[in-house]
């Protein structure tokens, strides 16, 4: 069960969630809160259910039993959620313009914010190749447009990380202080410590049966 | 509405650039007409008396050779993942997607119909000719994508979904064919066209729930 909560600080809180895949008991009782400004990460061993809790939070599997309650302010484009996952939604003929252009008309955003995002995110030689023969990096770096293309308050990130090169993780590190700056909240599933330091870390093993 | 017409636009962008098999319908229809002939044989009479039910059957099975993709390319890339988050309806998604694959590889095989009937010596072909394959190839994308949507999350899923959606053609194919035969001989039209305009309208109602329903749950 969802709930709109639009007063308060709070961005999102989980209560007594519990999340089964296959016949797997993955976690169970996961009670977390996540404010706005605050940046949270999820720490646990591979299998522990990172990627399924977040998938859950944002909306895109149901949780077994449980309660997920997000405020996200009325002027938040779409269902407000950012989430960067592992598959970065390119399709292999779609180039990084026509893909964040669909984007921004996805969600009613202008497309004025397009051509500065490529730029900042290093792929203005790149905006008009298909992603077949862009790089794993490449790719992350347009799904990572996204984002500021479509300013949305609460980013959900699995492993933001991976793939991407050093200048792409200071890049990295500059969105999410940038993004907390302006008061957003971030959850993010992080195996390699991040120069940017979580203020908070949800251990997904310790809910393991 | 603005935000649905951007995936109805880049579904057509996105088949335009290739990869999706732009025609390979048509050319599937075109080359089951053209082999028909050399099966049946030349005996007078006999291929202008199949053809509107070959019409309908190669409609039916070239339609299956690019269905399986219509959710499918999204969803391994997680595309699927982020429409989903756009907070527009699935449903409207899902029905959006359909009629843009069907424009790009349903619609052709409506126009070369006139062809096809002609080819198989129809006694009159008018544009009208177009009429019922036209409904039915709507139909049969739309509940092509139900089959579609529910075997998205699986590798070489092309026989299941013909498997699942073949009963669902049969109305299809009896009505449509029974109204192509009434205008390729001639006549006025029949019933055929309303219950399989009915068909249509079923199809355009219920399919997208449950698109949306199997692609949640994939």
């Amino acid at each position: 069960m969802i709930n709109r909560d639009s007063d308060g600080q709070m961005a999102l809180k989980l209560r007594q969630l519990t999340a089964v895949r296959g016949y797997t008991l993955l976690f169970s009782g996961l009670d977390f809160d996540l404010a706005y400004g605050e940046f949270a990460a999820l720490k646990g061993p591979n299998g522990a259910g990172k990627t399924t809790l977040l998938r859950m939070v944002a909306g895109l599997i149901a949780a077994e039993s449980g309660e997920i309650e997000y405020s996200i302010p009325d002027e938040a484009p779409a269902r407000g959620i950012y989430y960067l996952g592992h598959e970065l939604g390119l399709r292999p003929n779609e180039t990084p313009l026509s893909h964040l252009r669909d984007w921004a008309d996805m969600h009613h955003q202008p497309r004025e914010r397009i051509l500065p995002a490529i730029d900042r995110l290093g792929l203005t030689s790149r905006r008009e190749v298909p992603a077949w023969s862009l790089s794993a990096g490449q790719k992350k770096r347009v799904a990572l447009a996204r984002s500021l293309v479509v300013p949305c308050p609460i980013w959900l990130l699995d492993e933001p990380a991976s793939s991407l090169d050093v200048g792409g993780q200071c890049l990295l590190c500059e969105l999410m202080t940038e993004h907390l700056n302006s008061n957003g909240a971030i959850l993010a599933a992080l195996h390699d410590p991040m120069d940017l330091e979580p203020s908070r870390v949800l251990d997904v093993g310790a809910f393991a049966p | 509405m603005k935000g649905i017409l951007a995936i109805f636009r880049r579904e057509l962008v996105l088949a335009w650039a290739g990869g999706s098999g732009l025609f390979l319908p048509a050319a599937f229809f075109a080359g089951t007409i053209f082999l028909a002939p050399l099966g049946v044989g030349a005996e007078p009479g006999l291929l202008s008396r199949l053809a509107p039910g070959l019409i309908f059957v190669a409609l039916c099975l070239a339609s299956l050779t690019t269905l399986e993709r219509i959710f499918q390319a999204d969803l391994e890339v997680g595309a699927l993942d982020q429409q989903r988050l756009s907070g527009l309806s699935m449903e409207l998604i899902t029905v959006v997607k359909v009629l843009a694959h069907w424009l790009v590889s349903g619609l052709p095989i409506a126009l070369l119909t006139p062809v096809a009937a002609v080819f198989m010596r129809a006694d009159t072909v008018t544009p009208m000719t177009i009429l019922p394959v036209f409904l039915g190839s709507i139909t049969i994308f739309l509940w092509g994508g139900v089959g579609a949507s529910l075997t998205a999350g699986l590798r070489r899923s092309g026989p299941l979904v013909a498997l699942l959606v073949l009963p669902l053609f049969v109305p299809v194919v009896i009505f449509g064919a029974e109204e192509l035969n009434h205008i390729l001989t001639g006549q006025t039209f029949g019933a055929g066209l309303t219950l399989l305009a009915a068909n249509t309208l079923a199809a355009l109602a219920i399919s997208p729930f449950a698109m949306a329903l199997a692609l949640k749950l994939e």
